[in-house]
């Protein structure tokens, strides 16, 4: 069980992440969603004890990482593939590592047969494509059997078959009852890994439930409206439960406000509508729905933002 | 690719120790070509230097030289080499760390010892006693290189002689200083480029300046600058007294003390 207690971390006058509390329960798979920035990876290294909180706590099965006796038996941990020296070859760099805790040999061997390295194991790490780098990230966050694992991007350049393998790989070390924290960008592949997830967005959390909470508390209905006199329909439209989304000039994307509704508000301005459709929410819409309300409907220096981060 | 996890593993006692941090910097160490062919650099340099010094720099001689002049003659002559190769072990100190940053394997170090102090510890002790070592050898080696010149100059002792070993155990921890100096200077930069700049900077230019410089105090700072008191190291007579060697090994180890708390206190504060 990881725990994370008002978590903060600034650098400078920028806040990565942002009096960020969670659970990450065992026996089921975490997925740490959110956009590139919005503080996935820091609070990760935080965890691990790689980057200090500037406010905050972390612990992971009730201890700070670095007061755990032996930290790899603990937490298995991927944070990036590339934290590998490249003039090494994929056996000696876990065999280094495996040797910081007195494990043996065999099972280095061990995780390199679970990840399929067998073949280019005595190669070294400069040569590998992004997919076998992250195998052999994997490979690493297996060597103490830890009850805990944290992935960040675990699918990051893998193929079709490696990103199948990791999928059940994680589901199946969730059913043995480890804690699984992984985290993505990717809506679609945690929709189909994970159980639970805790969305950031510019560092703070934006949803912590059941995938299919977040998916169906997200599914508010978007209507799609053109109309000339778009920006004053949006400033009526913009509210507490109602966001306004600019696609373009006279385009708009509401959610919170039924079709009907914006007919009726249009009528009362006496603004011409040239098109109102509903659209129900993907996946992908409800994540974005989440991560980017904090900088919606601002100031156009936001929306160029908003546009730039899908 | 199907094979999972084993739900019972073997190695269930298995626990992070200083031991294990020590056999994995060791095995780091030894499983880069950088790090390997530096060591040959040492060894092959100094066989090359040696060569060079006492077939062009001693007389010939047709009766034995005195004892203590035959010792110093040998010591000196497969020392020597070590001017040169300090600068090989502080390139190679300031890499062991540096590419741990360059190439993010820093957080892998440090994720699996998060303590931090006890992987930089291990890695300074691998280090210093690999250039021991090696400087040990490359003396050794030089001896063999120039063994046929050393009958035609008078010189009949062996480095088995203690008066020449204790010569070249000193030359061989002078070098295992400079690297233990450079691992620190890498620890407290993290970045290649300004490690090298700061470590050859002060081994080799900042002497130099020194030296143009026609003031007192200059003189006094180059005489305890790295490289200042390596030569004096090298220059030691077999006649020297253990506390003159004492001082003269306190003021070297100085600064690879002062590199090594500067970077561990960098170390332990700043985010990996």
């Amino acid at each position: 069980m990881i725990e994370s207690h008002s978590l903060s971390k600034r650098y400078g006058a920028k806040t990565a992440v942002d009096d960020v509390s969670f659970t990450v329960q065992p026996g089921i798979v975490t997925g740490f969603l959110g956009p590139n920035g919005a503080g996935k990876s820091t609070t990760m290294r935080m965890i691990v004890g790689l980057d200090r909180p500037s406010a905050g706590t972390v612990t992971v099965n009730g201890k700070r990482y670095a007061e755990h006796r032996s930290p790899l038996r603990e937490v298995g941990v991927l944070l990036d593939a590339k934290a590998v020296h490249s003039g090494r070859s994929a056996y000696n760099h876990l065999l280094a590592m495996a040797a910081t805790h007195g494990i043996p040999k065999t099972r280095v061997k061990e995780v390199i047969g679970m990840t399929g390295l067998d073949a280019v194991a005595g190669k070294r790490v400069g040569g590998f494509s992004l997919g076998m780098g992250q195998r052999l990230g994997i490979a690493a966050a297996m060597l103490g059997d830890p009850h805990t694992l944290i992935l960040d991007e675990p699918v990051n350049g893998l193929d079709p078959e490696g990103v199948l393998w990791v999928r059940s790989f994680l589901r199946h070390l969730a059913a043995e009852g480890r804690t699984v924290l992984l985290s993505s960008h990717l809506m679609s592949e945690m929709a189909l890994t994970a159980d639970h997830l805790i969305v950031l967005g510019r560092g703070r959390v934006v949803a912590d439930a059941s995938v299919s909470d977040v998916v169906a508390g997200a599914s508010k209905q978007t209507v799609r409206v053109r109309s000339p006199h778009a920006d004053r329909l949006a400033a009526a439209l913009s509210g507490d439960d109602t966001t306004v989304r600019r696609i373009d000039a006279g385009f708009l994307e509401v959610v919170g406000a039924s079709a009907g509704q914006i007919g009726d508000l249009a009528a009362e301005l006496g603004v011409a509508v040239h098109e109102l459709t509903p659209v129900t929410a993907s996946l992908e819409d409800a994540y974005l729905q989440l991560t980017e309300t904090h900088v919606e409907y601002r100031t156009a220096a936001d929306f160029h933002e908003l546009e730039l981060s899908r | 690719m199907t094979t999972l996890a084993p739900s019972r593993p073997s190695f269930a006692a298995s626990r992070l120790s200083f031991a294990g941090l020590l056999r994995s910097e060791w095995i780091k160490f030894r499983s880069l070509r950088s790090t390997f062919w530096s060591l040959v650099m040492i060894v092959g340099f100094a066989a090359l230097i040696s060569f060079l010094i006492v077939s062009e720099a001693m007389p010939a001689s047709d009766v034995a030289l005195p004892l203590a002049m035959q010792q110093d003659a040998l010591a000196q002559g497969i020392t020597q080499s070590v001017t040169f190769s300090q600068l090989i072990a502080g390139v190679l100190g300031v890499l062991i760390v540096t590419g741990e940053y360059s190439t993010g394997m820093i957080r892998s170090t440090m994720a699996a010892a998060p303590r931090r102090l006890g992987a930089y510890a291990a890695k300074i002790l691998v280090v210093a006693v690999s250039i021991f070592v090696v400087g040990v050898i490359a003396s050794l080696v030089s001896y063999l290189a120039v063994l046929p010149l050393l009958a035609d100059r008078g010189i009949h002792v062996t480095p088995l002689d203690a008066v020449v070993m204790l010569g070249v155990l000193r030359a061989s921890a002078y070098l295992a200083l400079v690297s233990v100096f450079a691992v620190g200077v890498g620890m407290l930069l993290r970045s290649t480029a300004g490690g090298l700049a700061t470590v050859s900077g002060l081994l080799l230019v900042l002497p130099i300046v020194l030296m143009m410089i026609p003031a007192e105090w200059a003189v006094n700072v180059e005489a305890n600058m790295l490289t200042s008191l390596g030569a004096d190291v090298l220059g030691l007579s077999s006649t020297v007294e253990a506390g003159e060697v004492l001082e003269l090994f306190a003021k070297i180890a100085a600064w690879p003390a002062a590199a090594v708390a500067l970077g561990g206190v960098v170390l332990a504060r700043r985010d990996v």
